[in-house]
């Protein structure tokens, strides 16, 4: 009997190093992006670093704050990037659900349409889709940038959720149909349900993504201005060419804590959506 | 699941509201395509042009990454996008487009002849006049890539000023050891074309012309300055960010640096017995002194549809009052030289030696061609295989010549 | 295919808004890429000429283009193959049962999160001799360690690779653990039951039930790392040299720094049709592993 708890308390110890590891690689740099944006600009760099700073300051956040108008790109940021996910999960469930329960040729071949226009790099068809926007007089607008964003979402988020839709038995749709459920009861109260930890999972993705997606608002507008595009518009320092890192790093936690406040609440969706128990065998 | 959808569906709905919103600038006289925005003082300036030229403004951030910046400028210039009207670009850009046509001539209504001759000569000739002979971009600072030393290395050493080969070479050896540096610099590739045009200079060289016994005599000594250890390998990476501290914390003992030291100051170095400017040393003791000046320049689109208005704008930046704007908001120094006087107060850390460099050094734009940055980056990436050894001087002088002949044809 | 959905016009309707978007967004760029890859367009020189194939013969002879060729091959390679490795462990160890399982699921899209253009240029200071965070943890083990890792090719590759790792391994992590909780745990309770151990339902259970999905997931994640330019553009900026410029990185230098649009184009086309050969084989091989 000892030696199996001798074997499971090297087990227990064994999960909390690899856990412990895993976290120290993950947090380490993070960390350390964080303290150089509360560190004042004149101690930033110095051997051997420390990592607590000496005299740690907010003068970087002030001063992004007050001079990148952040509230009106965090108004703009989020009726572009709210639109998408609203409209891409749901034009990306719909899509699923048709290219994995229906196999003829022509929805075959529109499923390698889309999978395949994932494969030119943005930066090449920006120039000719940039003249586009403009002759379709799209350019600089709020409907022209949400069609750019759900656009380049789409790719993946259809193949994710597609592969989900096909594991999901069609017996529990033959099941429900034959109780009389019509198709749009069968689609939202058998598939959709049972679709919970995905859509949650691609709803956050897609919502890291979109935030932090600067070339296209950067480059088909001009006027609207979002978050992720503060990015690259840190005030150069005094010799015109150098990138204070101070402000950057700072400019990170700025975009970045929107992000863990929504993951923070969504992940309760997804831990819901799995209690509620995978796909019985 | 159900309630939660719907909700959102709604929501949808009532954003897409704003999807006929568009923002244009339709009651602006002017729209100015602009890095400056996220400056403290850009209201302050932007209030001082608005009221000096009587004109309403519309102001787009441009990106400050200078990548970034490439791909959105070169589109709007290269589709005739008339949604801007004025552009502040850099020395790369004005390069790569002044022969182009699309930036419009302003040598008749703006840099006119009775003002032109303040402007520094060699930078107005190279850089911002097109083949044609059109002078294409309105620079709106000076700056200098100036020599900076710290003094109290020049101190330890014995040595009042660098002037000679001899002088710097002793500095060399002075300063280079436990650690420190007697040179350091950027030379990553897209940085270090500064750093070779300046020795290149110093010998009396050019940088056109790689058979000029100048430019050997200065790449043999940038080699042997790192083959003997005055400066240090790790460099080949090291942008201007990763420079800059080791300059401020002592690891270096001469540099090459644009700007008037805001960081040398921020860390409380900037002061005549620790960092300072000194004048371009005279390597090969014939008395010239050359020194490469930049800046940042109004250009207007030639697509633009409120020239009128433009011109006005740009006009204002050649008087007094929109270069003194540009001192007070910007920390920038005035092109002119007769209005340096004027607008910069005595005893500012940078007004003397600004003036030297104007009267003493032939002041010119950094060598530049069409395919600007391939250009840089070729020449960078052939330095750094000179450096490690993988090619020898006489064969870097050979490319060198080549890539010249391709890039001048 | 069952034969409860009878109507031929509902998949269209189902499908017909996504298609239509991006059908909009991508049908005349890609057309336009195409047509340009077959002139040459320099737009500083102000060209603009049918060349037909030129372009093409072209790629073979440029050093730079075959140099981001090799570096493209081996960070693929590498980073996908390290990708599957790490990432199913990564995933088997979010799924694990131990108390802080939420908050380390949480913390680990935190990399992923971050713009690259922050990491890019946090990662060139991590690797810096003087003030990089990498050498001084090392330091703290061996104080007189100095190496600058960017400015040789090897460690340059690998730092680029790591970093590429270290922010992306999560985002695949975490689709992998996804396709997990489809797993009962009723299986593993069977296998236990008739005496199997931890490794033995690992190698006969999740593997095989989640191979379909990793497979799947393979397609766009080579897809984004031989398009991926944003680390290398941010850290090394392709350095030292072009030992670090990858395929997609050259192709934008073309396209916006030269302004070589017609040959931006064809090297496009080409990495277009690499990859559609690529995806063609995985999609023939994730079908296998259906059966």
């Amino acid at each position: 009997m000892t030696k199996y708890k001798v074997y499971r308390a090297c087990k227990f110890m064994g999960k909390w190093i690899l856990v412990l590891m895993v976290a120290f690689v993950i947090l380490f740099p993070i960390f350390w992006i964080f303290i150089s944006s509360i560190t004042p600009e004149t101690e930033l760099f110095t051997k051997p670093i420390n990592y607590l700073p000496l005299h740690p300051t907010l003068a970087s956040y002030k001063y992004l704050i007050e001079n990148v108008g952040l509230f009106r790109k965090i108004g703009n940021t989020l009726i572009i990037v709210g639109s998408t996910i609203v409209f891409s999960t749901v034009f990306c469930l719909m899509a699923a659900y048709g290219f994995a329960r229906f196999r003829s040729k022509g929805i075959s071949l529109a499923f390698g349409f889309i999978i395949v226009t994932m494969l030119i790099p943005e930066i090449v068809t920006a120039r000719p889709l940039y003249e586009f926007m403009r002759k379709v007089k799209l350019y600089d607008t709020y409907l022209g940038l949400i069609i750019l964003y759900i656009s380049s979402v789409i790719p993946f988020t259809v193949l994710v959720l597609k592969n989900f839709v096909t594991e999901i038995p069609i017996s529990l749709e033959e099941a429900a149909a034959i109780d009389g459920a019509t198709f749009l009861q069968r689609f939202f109260m058998v598939v959709l349900p049972l679709m919970r930890p995905a859509v949650a999972t691609v709803c956050i993705i897609n919502f890291i993504s979109s935030l932090n997606n600067f070339f296209t608002p950067l480059y088909y507008s001009n006027n609207i201005q979002v978050l992720s595009v503060s990015i690259v518009m840190i005030p150069l320092k005094d010799n015109n060419y150098g990138l204070p890192w101070d402000l950057i790093s700072a400019m990170g936690w700025i975009i970045l804590l929107p992000i863990i406040i929504f993951v923070a609440i969504f992940e309760q969706q997804i831990m819901d959506g799995i209690m509620a128990g995978g796909v019985k065998a | 699941m159900k309630k939660l959808l719907g909700s959102m569906l709604v929501a949808g709905m009532a954003l897409s509201m704003f999807t006929g919103m568009t923002a244009y600038a339709d009651d602006y006289d002017l729209t100015f395509y602009c890095i400056d925005t996220t400056d403290p003082d850009f209201d302050t300036w932007l209030q001082t042009v608005e009221e000096g030229t009587g004109l309403k403004i519309n102001v787009v951030a441009a990106p400050t990454d200078s990548d970034t910046r490439q791909q959105k400028v070169t589109t709007i210039l290269s589709t005739g996008d008339t949604s801007v009207d004025v552009l502040f670009v850099n020395d790369e850009m004005i390069s790569s487009f002044k022969n182009t046509g699309w930036l419009e001539p302003i040598q008749d209504t703006v840099l006119t002849e009775d003002i032109r001759g303040e402007y520094a000569q060699g930078y107005i000739e190279h850089m911002v006049t097109s083949v044609d002979g059109d002078i294409v971009a309105l620079p709106s600072y000076t700056g200098y890539l100036a020599f900076w030393v710290n003094q109290k290395f020049l101190d330890e050493a014995g040595i009042e000023e660098i002037v000679t080969k001899e002088d710097f070479e002793k500095y060399l050896a002075a300063v280079s050891k436990d650690g420190k540096y007697g040179y350091g610099g950027s030379w990553e590739k897209t940085y270090v074309f500064n750093e070779i045009g300046s020795f290149v200079n110093m010998f009396g060289g050019d940088y056109f012309d790689w058979t000029n016994p100048g430019n050997k005599e200065a790449m043999q000594f940038l080699h042997d300055m790192a083959a003997n250890g005055y400066t240090p390998l790790d460099q080949l990476a090291d942008k201007y960010e990763q420079m800059t501290p080791k300059c401020t914390d002592e690891t270096y003992g001469s540099w090459f640096m644009w700007g008037i030291g805001g960081d040398y100051k921020a860390a409380g170095m900037l002061s005549p017995d620790q960092i300072h400017m000194q004048m371009i040393p005279d390597l090969d003791g014939d008395g010239n002194r050359t020194i490469y000046t930049d800046s940042w320049s109004y250009v207007l689109n030639k697509a633009s549809e409120n020239k009128e208005a433009a011109i006005k704008f740009m006009q204002f930046m050649t008087t007094e009052e929109g270069m003194k704007a540009n001192f007070e908001c910007f920390d920038r120094m005035p092109p002119r030289k007769d209005l340096l006087d004027n607008i910069v107060p005595d005893g500012h850390d940078a007004k003397e030696m600004y003036a030297r460099f104007a009267n003493e050094c032939y002041v010119t734009g950094r060598p530049m061609v069409p395919q600007a940055m391939e250009f840089i980056t070729d020449m960078g990436t052939l330095f750094q295989s000179m450096i490690k050894d993988e090619v020898t001087v006489d064969e870097m002088c050979e490319k060198a010549q080549e890539l010249v002949v391709k890039y001048t044809e | 295919m069952s034969n409860i959905n009878r109507k031929k016009w509902i998949p269209w309707v189902m499908v017909l808004p996504v298609l239509l978007i991006r059908l909009f967004t991508t049908v005349y760029p890609i057309g336009m890429t195409f047509r340009n890859s077959l002139f040459s367009i320099k737009l500083l020189s102000g060209i603009n000429k049918f060349v037909g194939m030129r372009n093409y013969v072209d790629v073979f002879k440029d050093d730079k283009v075959i140099a981001s060729l090799t570096f493209t091959v081996i960070f693929v390679f590498f980073s996908m193959f390290f990708h599957i490795i790490l990432g199913i462990g990564l995933a088997l160890i979010l799924n694990m049962k131990f108390k802080g399982r939420r908050f380390l699921r949480t913390i680990v899209l935190i990399p992923w999160a971050m713009p690259s253009v922050v990491i890019g240029i946090a990662a060139r200071w991590a690797f810096n001799n003087d003030y990089g965070l990498i050498n001084d943890l090392i330091r703290r083990f061996v104080p007189t360690f100095n190496y600058s890792w960017l400015i040789h090719t090897s460690s340059a590759r690998f730092a680029v690779i790591a970093m590429d790792l270290w922010k992306d391994l999560p985002f695949f992590a975490i689709l992998i653990l996804s396709g997990m909780q489809f797993i009962s745990f009723e299986i593993y309770e069977a296998a236990r039951v008739d005496g199997a151990n931890g490794f033995q339902s690992f190698c006969r259970i999740t593997l095989p039930l989640i191979a379909k999905h990793v497979a799947t997931l393979c397609i766009p994640f080579t897809i984004w790392r031989m398009t991926s330019f944003d680390i290398v553009y941010s850290m090394t900026s392709g350095g030292p040299g072009e030992d670090t410029s990858l395929i997609a990185y050259r192709i934008s230098m073309e396209a916006f720094t030269n302004l070589n649009v017609g040959y931006a184009s064809c090297l496009a086309v080409m990495l277009f049709i690499v990859m559609a050969i690529f995806s063609f084989l995985n999609i023939r091989v994730s079908r296998r592993f259906s059966e």
